[in-house]
């Protein structure tokens, strides 16, 4: 690349601390040409309530357990008044993959409650000898993830029970200007539960960069930030 | 002065004293393409600052894709300010493109 100063004052000083280039390109990774396929799993839907009467959609991998396989269980928050078969290639993706995805069917989840009961029926079916998952979980890997409102419902489902969640993943995570709800305290987010912020990069309204960034600087660090 | 300064975001900084109408390559960064990708988009940030705001003064920055015999159109940041500030230009022929993710800091 070459830089061009202009000044219309031939006695203009220029300095420059930093010049930097980042490249973005697709395809050719290993990791991402291997997940963005379809996993291996066949997979099946199906719907549930729990005993408070919360109504959840499913996406789970067919042959449970198949081969002693536990799988990893993933609560998914939707975005405000959406439902969770608008995300169902996401979802049937991620079930693809082995995971088991319950996802309730509110479309306010900005509270996490409904996140959280949505992990805890399914761990309380992995003990449930009349399941279909009974003894097919990872109980001790179950992560959240949700969009818009229900990424700000992933926050709160986790800081609710921090010891229940192994991650968390953030899509489109309103800035807190957003919230009809007390705005969570990302200093108290448990280190335990590793949080991954994603946002479309042309988002200037609800989910700004700028926020992004003081979601993401006040998580308290287990090690050093990445530069 | 001290034009290699400018490779990374350190305490040191490169400097051009009278420098209406310069021009400056940075090259040789070292970015590895995995064989068979698709170049989506390309970034360049500058840190940079002016000694005095009298003028009309801004930094220009121009990609090449053969050595320096063809240049991209320019992109320019107009930001004149007396302490760094930081500008992130994306290439003319990759605007539009979705950044696969954010510098954080």
């Amino acid at each position: 690349m070459r830089l061009i100063s202009n000044s219309t004052d031939a006695n203009r000083d220029f300095r420059l601390d930093w010049v930097a280039v980042k490249v973005y390109y697709s395809g050719g990774t290993p990791i991402e040409n291997t997940y963005k396929a379809q996993g291996s799993w066949a997979v099946s839907t199906g719907t549930a309530t729990d005993g408070s009467g919360n109504a959840f959609h499913l996406w789970y991998p067919t042959n449970l357990g198949n081969g002693g396989y536990l799988h990893p269980v993933l609560t998914w928050g939707n975005g405000t008044n959406a439902n969770p078969t608008q995300y169902a290639d996401t979802l049937d993706h991620l079930a693809s993959w082995g995971f088991v995805v319950i996802a309730s069917d509110s479309g306010t989840q900005g509270l996490g409650d409904l996140m959280l009961a949505g992990a805890n029926y399914m761990i309380a079916k992995n003990s449930d000898p009349g399941s279909i998952f009974y003894q097919k979980l990872a109980t001790d890997k179950v992560g959240a993830f949700g969009h818009s409102q229900g990424a700000g419902g992933t926050l709160n489902c986790v800081l609710l029970s921090p010891s229940t969640f192994k991650s968390a993943i953030t899509n489109a995570l309103p800035n807190p200007m957003w919230w009809s709800t007390p705005v969570p305290d990302m200093t108290t987010w448990p280190t335990s539960v590793p949080i991954w912020f994603t946002r479309g990069s042309k988002d200037t309204l609800i989910a700004t960069e700028s926020a992004a960034a003081t979601w993401y600087n006040a998580v308290p660090a287990r090690r050093p930030r990445r530069p | 002065m001290n034009p290699t300064n400018a490779y990374a975001d350190a305490a040191g900084y490169a400097e051009n004293v009278n420098g209406a109408a310069d021009r400056h390559r940075y090259y040789n960064y070292g970015i590895s393409i995995p064989a068979g990708s698709a170049i989506n988009g390309i970034e360049v940030r500058l840190d940079w600052w002016l000694d005095s705001r009298t003028g009309t003064n801004s930094m220009d920055v121009q990609l090449s894709w053969d050595g320096g015999t063809t240049w991209t159109s320019t992109k320019r940041d107009s930001t004149e300010s007396t302490s760094e500030h930081s500008k992130t230009l994306v290439a003319p022929q990759t605007s539009g493109v979705v950044p696969l993710g954010q510098r954080r800091s």
